[in-house]
């Protein structure tokens, strides 16, 4: 029940969201932590780019009385096979064993004949060269046979098959996938760190008692509100800018191939943040407000806490069949939408008549758990000794 | 007797099983100092915070100036509720300021007045520290500073002086007084019986939930059915007074507190004590609060002040 006779007043929203804002952006432990995620996030994508990830080229050398076409045999075997090689000429065998040991070829070939390796065998680039091994000896039969160059040319290409995929796989499907598990820990953790602000600054309020001043002024729900937004916009900085300080420099340095996520994906992404936040958040302030003391705010947050876990898990396990009806079903749930859709948005394209059936399903579950959330809250946050469960709280339509 | 400020009529809560307001009425009249008293548990915080709709009553109902009380009025309401509470990591003035905002001032106009209320409670200098590197007394007076910095109609301030120095405890007093002369309407809860008696001139007890004495402190003194007679003898003396309607309530020798009834023979008294030695004072006068108190309450209350044995005030 309300307060009779008082306006709903957005002004005492704002003061509260705007007091929030600023205490926890001036705050140490903010600045430090924002500082320490950024570098993180940038060594992440220089790192990568300062080492060189490309395929080692491998070695051979070739030692003793190779026939003259072996190296261009060689050369084009590995093409075909797609390996990169360098033929490196050796003057006799003992050099060439030496030069193995020190690592300077990778395998050691001898009179076109014999092959030497240091430790192991590396089957494909042993392949390669027995094929043009092959492909030498086959070409001075041939010549020895009376063939013409052109012959034994015909005879060394067979006519081509011809080659055609059905379903086409999407050439970034890994990338893809590699980006929406990543972007999935991320969302998992700016939702549940910011969500762990606003339970920490309830049941400060509460123990620290300086909740009942609070409300000689303002309607509990104002106060919850005015700190889940106040909690949110910085959470909604923070994540912003260190995204993009990583698509800035994904795009600078090209460290590894990032799949085609447009502008409009980013955003969407951001909506998802600020909905799965809320959701999180009110619930995690609602229950919070139950717990007389900081450490009991565990206990009393558990079913929010393994909610998150729920959803992320069923986001995390479904993402690799996006056309399921399971898949489906948790990606418009508002409790495990904020992690699904973004998880199926990057994986792959969603039909925007879903997005927009999960966003309004996601902004109904917003409200509901608002008024809810609301009410327990106000029922729970003066109420202090000992655990307050919920249905005392929700009885108590004390304010 | 003009219009009550604040109004409490049959108001009602149970928690439960506890009962903690059971038709709680009162009257809080502008410009004057109200003390609130009640053993603990009486019901003094609920009351309280049904003024502030921190708790919702089940029945009655809270009247300011004769109209029920709203959002609009509670933002003229001052409050400092008995479990103190501040932002430990917020900075003084920027926290007073914060309460000032709260209750519908402007930025500027909340902090010229954030400012102007420390310096005056002696807190200039720290207006930009943070609240947890202050002593508890000085936490303490920024919590005042929180009901007071919008300059409220209606001060309720929960055993204010709780914890208080003996310094403290007289500008505080001093403050309310002025607040109280300047139009608000004060009402404070106290276990301080003689501090309540030396400061207010309305007092309001309260019981299991009800207000069981209230008025104006010097007619409820004049109204009770006893008075107090304070005996001083030069040195100890075995003296059993002989006349039927006075009891001992405190002896210690040489100095007696009795009660009698207020139409009792003041000469036979006089009389009766000089037959067992040389009486070197005597009063008679109303019972003090505190004797009010236990009567209202019952000897059982836990917080019964001990009977007053400093020597008598002269009648």
């Amino acid at each position: 029940m309300n307060r009779s006779g008082r306006p709903a007043s957005w002004g005492g929203v704002v003061l509260v969201a705007r007091r929030e804002f600023r205490e926890r952006f001036r705050s140490r432990a903010f600045q430090v932590a924002t500082a320490i995620t950024l570098v993180v996030v940038a060594a992440a994508v220089v790192v990568p780019a300062l080492v060189d990830t490309t395929p080692k080229t491998r070695p051979v050398g070739l030692a003793g009385s190779s026939p003259v076409a072996l190296s261009a045999a060689i050369e084009a075997q590995a093409r075909a096979a797609d390996v990169a090689v360098r033929i490196v000429p050796i003057g006799d065998e003992p050099t060439g064993e030496n030069a193995l040991r020190r690592g300077d070829i990778a395998v050691l070939v001898i009179d076109g004949r014999r092959m030497v390796w240091h430790r192991s065998v590396e089957a494909r680039l042993a392949a390669v060269v027995r094929s043009a091994a092959a492909v030498v000896a086959l070409r001075d039969d041939a010549a020895r046979l009376g063939l013409t160059a052109a012959q034994t040319e015909a005879l060394l290409s067979p006519a081509p098959l011809d080659s055609r995929t059905l379903d086409p796989e999407d050439p970034h499907r890994r990338e893809r996938e590699g980006a929406a598990a990543v972007t999935l820990a991320l969302l998992l953790m700016a939702i549940s760190l910011n969500g762990a602000m606003v339970l920490t600054g309830v049941v400060e309020e509460k123990s620290g008692r300086v909740v009942e001043v609070l409300l000689a002024h303002l309607r509990p729900w104002e106060l919850l509100a005015g700190k889940v937004a106040g909690i949110g916009l910085l959470g909604l900085t923070q994540v912003t800018s260190i995204g993009a300080t990583a698509v800035v420099l994904l795009a600078v340095l090209h460290p590894f191939d990032v799949p085609p996520i447009g502008i409009a994906t980013f955003g969407l992404l951001l909506v998802w943040f600020i909905l799965g936040y809320a959701i999180f958040s009110v619930a995690y302030g609602a229950l919070g407000a139950l717990a007389p003391r900081p450490e009991d705010a565990q206990n009393t947050t558990g079913p929010v806490t393994l909610c998150l876990v729920v959803a992320y898990f069923a986001a995390f396990t479904l993402a690799g069949h996006p056309d399921t009806l399971a898949a489906k079903f948790v990606s418009l749930f508002p409790l495990t939408a904020p992690l699904a859709m973004p998880e199926r948005l990057v994986v792959g394209a969603v039909p925007w008549w879903e997005t927009g059936l999960a966003i309004t399903l996601t902004l109904a579950g917003v409200y509901g758990i608002l008024r809810l959330g609301g009410r327990i809250y106000a029922g729970a946050v003066l109420r202090t000794g000992r655990t307050v469960n919920l249905v005392e709280a929700w009885r108590a339509t004390g304010l | 007797m003009e219009a009550a400020g604040l109004e409490l009529d049959g108001v009602s809560k149970r928690y439960g099983a506890t009962v903690a307001l059971d038709g709680c009425s009162l009257a809080v009249q502008p410009g004057r100092l109200t003390g609130f008293l009640g053993p603990n548990g009486a019901g003094k915080t609920t009351a309280m915070r049904c003024v502030f709709g921190l708790v919702q009553p089940d029945g009655g109902s809270v009247h300011w100036h004769g109209a029920p009380v709203d959002g609009a009025a509670r933002r003229r309401f001052g409050y400092m509720p008995e479990e103190r509470g501040l932002y430990p990591r917020m900075r003084v003035g920027e926290q007073v300021a914060y309460f000032a905002r709260l209750a519908g001032m402007g930025q500027a106009e909340a902090g010229r007045a954030a400012l102007g209320w420390l310096e005056r409670l002696g807190l200039g200098d720290r207006a930009g520290d943070r609240v947890e590197s202050l002593s508890h007394g000085n936490q303490q007076r920024v919590q005042l500073a929180l009901a007071l910095v919008h300059d409220p109609d209606l001060l309720v301030l929960d055993e204010p002086f709780a914890g208080l120095d003996p310094l403290a405890i007289e500008s505080l007093g001093e403050l309310l007084r002025e607040r109280a002369a300047a139009g608000t309407t004060v009402l404070f809860s106290s276990h301080q019986l003689d501090l309540v008696e030396h400061l207010c001139e309305d007092v309001a007890i309260v019981d299991h939930g009800r207000v069981v004495l209230a008025g104006v402190l010097d007619d409820l003194r004049a109204a009770a059915r006893t008075r107090t007679v304070r005996i001083g003898f030069d040195r100890p003396v075995a003296w059993i007074p002989g006349i039927a309607s006075v009891r001992i309530l405190a002896a210690d020798g040489r100095q007696f507190v009795l009660s009698a009834d207020p139409d009792a023979d003041v000469e036979a008294i006089v009389r009766d004590a000089r037959r067992a030695g040389r009486v070197a004072r005597f009063s008679w006068e109303p019972p003090a609060l505190s004797e009010l108190f236990r009567d209202a309450v019952g000897e059982s209350a836990a917080s019964v002040a001990d009977i007053d044995m400093r020597p008598a005030r002269s009648a």
